[in-house]
C-alpha cells in the first residue's frame, strides 16, 4: 500500500479553522491492518458460531427452547 | 493702527513692494465683524453678525467650522464639513447638530448617529472583548465576542445570554480517514457532538473517543443497547483507553450509524469531563442497534482536543462529525 493508499488522520484547529491530513506512518499501519484483522476474524468466528448456534437449536424437539432463542435473536 | 476705545480695533496691512515681515495676533470673541477676518470662533447659536460673504468661523458646540455663503446683510451659514468626531461617552456634543452626523466614542469604542434629538447606536456593533472586561455602558441588542472564550453573547438590556456555537466547520470525509480530531476547542461550559459515520472496510465496530490526546486508562463507559431488538447492558468496569460513544455502521453503501453526546465540565478545573447520548445504526434491513452511551474523563479539565476512532478499520467518506460548544 503506498502512501497514497493508505487511511489519513485528520485535525481541525477549532481556533485557527486549519484543517490537517496527516498520513498513516508504517508502524501505525502495521497496528491498523493487526486490529482490522484480530477484528475481521472474531467478526467471522461470531458468524460461524451464530450459524452453527442457529442450526443445533433449529433442530432441538424443545418448542419452548425454539422461543426462547427466537427471543435471543437466535433464530 | 489701534483705536482707543477697546470695543473696536482696526488692522490696516500694507505691501509697500519692500520684503518684510509682518506678524499681528489678535485673540477675540468678536460679535460683529466689518470685514474677513481668520476663522474666528463661536457656537452655533452665537455667530457674529455683519460679517462679510467668505467669512470663515469655528463653532466649539458642534466641533465644526462654517462659513458666510450668503451676504454681509443677509449672512446664509454654511457648513463646510461634517467634521469627523470622536469624544468620550460622557461628553459628545448636543447643539448646532444636523441628523445623520456621525460620533466615535473613544472610551466605549461605539458609533452614534445623531437621530435630531439624541446620539442612537443605530449598528449593532460586535464588541471585541474578553470575559473579565465587558462594556461598562451597554445596550439592548449589543452583540459581543469575548477573545479568551471565543463565546458570542448579545446584551438583552439586562444581562448577556451566550450563544451556542459551532466551533469549527462540520467535517464531512471525502476519504479513509482512520481518526478524527477537532483540536484547540475553546474553555466551553459544554460541548455537543453529533457524529455519523460508516466504515470502510470491516463490519460495524465501536466509536471511541479520547481527549486531549490521551492514550492512558484514564476512561469510564457504560452503554445500554439493542442489537437487532434485544437489549443488554455492558461497561468498562475499570479505567481503561478511551469512551465508546455508539456503533460505526459497517460497509453496506448509504448505511451510516449516528448519534449525539452532550460533553460536560469540559472547562472545569475541580471535576471530571462527562458525557452522555443516544445512538443508533443500520447495517441491514435486519441488522441494527440502538442505545445511549455515556462516558467519563477522569483527568480534570480545561481540555482542548476531542479524538473520534473506530476500535478497527477506518471512516468512510461521506462519514460527518459536527462539534458545538456553549458557555
Amino acid at each position: 500500500m503506498t502512501a497514497e493508499d493508505r487511511p489519513v488522520h485528520l485535525e481541525i484547529n477549532c481556533a485557527t479553522g486549519a484543517v490537517t491530513h496527516t498520513v498513516l506512518t508504517d508502524s501505525e499501519m502495521i497496528e491498523y491492518h493487526r486490529t482490522l484483522n484480530n477484528h475481521l476474524d472474531q467478526a467471522d468466528r461470531k458468524a460461524a458460531e451464530d450459524a452453527s448456534l442457529a442450526e443445533a437449536v433449529s433442530a432441538h424437539p424443545d418448542p419452548v427452547v425454539q422461543a426462547l432463542a427466537r427471543r435471543a435473536g437466535i433464530l | 493702527m489701534a483705536d482707543t476705545n477697546t470695543a473696536n480695533l482696526l488692522l490696516l496691512i500694507a505691501d509697500l513692494g519692500d520684503t518684510f515681515n509682518f506678524g499681528a495676533h489678535v485673540e477675540a470673541n468678536f460679535t460683529t465683524i466689518d470685514g474677513l477676518m481668520g476663522a474666528v470662533d463661536c457656537t452655533s447659536t452665537a455667530r457674529p453678525t455683519n460679517t462679510y460673504k467668505g467669512q470663515i468661523v469655528y463653532e466649539h458646540d458642534s466641533l465644526r467650522y462654517a462659513q458666510n455663503t450668503g451676504t454681509k446683510g443677509s449672512p446664509v451659514w454654511t457648513y463646510m464639513s461634517h467634521a469627523a468626531m470622536a469624544t468620550t461617552f460622557a461628553s459628545p456634543p448636543t447643539s448646532g447638530l444636523s441628523v445623520g452626523e456621525v460620533n466615535y466614542e473613544t472610551d466605549t469604542t461605539f458609533l452614534k448617529v445623531w437621530n435630531g434629538s439624541s446620539w442612537e447606536q443605530k449598528a449593532y456593533s460586535n464588541q471585541v472583548v474578553t470575559s473579565s472586561a465587558h462594556s461598562a455602558h451597554p445596550f439592548t441588542g449589543l452583540q459581543i465576542f469575548e477573545t479568551n472564550t471565543g463565546a458570542g453573547a448579545v446584551y438583552n438590556g439586562s444581562n448577556y445570554m451566550y450563544d451556542t456555537r459551532q466551533v469549527a466547520a462540520s467535517q464531512i470525509l471525502v476519504g479513509t480517514t482512520a481518526s478524527v480530531t477537532f483540536s484547540g476547542i475553546p474553555p466551553c461550559t459544554r460541548l455537543s457532538l453529533f457524529h455519523r459515520s460508516r466504515l470502510s472496510t470491516a463490519s460495524q465496530v465501536d466509536l471511541l473517543m479520547q481527549i486531549d490526546g490521551n492514550v492512558g486508562s484514564a476512561y469510564l463507559w457504560a452503554k445500554v443497547e439493542a442489537a437487532n431488538g434485544v437489549a443488554s447492558g455492558s461497561h468498562a468496569g475499570a479505567l481503561t483507553t478511551s469512551i465508546k460513544l455508539g456503533v460505526v455502521s459497517g460497509t453496506t453503501t448509504s448505511y451510516f450509524g449516528n448519534g449525539r453526546q452532550e460533553i460536560d465540565g469540559w472547562s472545569n478545573s475541580t471535576g471530571f469531563m462527562t458525557c452522555s447520548g443516544p445512538y443508533g445504526n443500520f447495517d441491514g434491513t435486519a441488522t441494527d442497534w440502538a442505545g445511549t452511551a455515556s462516558g467519563q474523563f477522569n483527568v480534570v479539565g480545561p481540555h482542548t482536543s476531542v479524538k473520534l476512532f473506530p476500535s478497527s478499520g477506518s471512516f468512510a467518506a461521506g462519514s460527518q462529525f459536527t462539534l458545538y460548544g456553549s458557555m
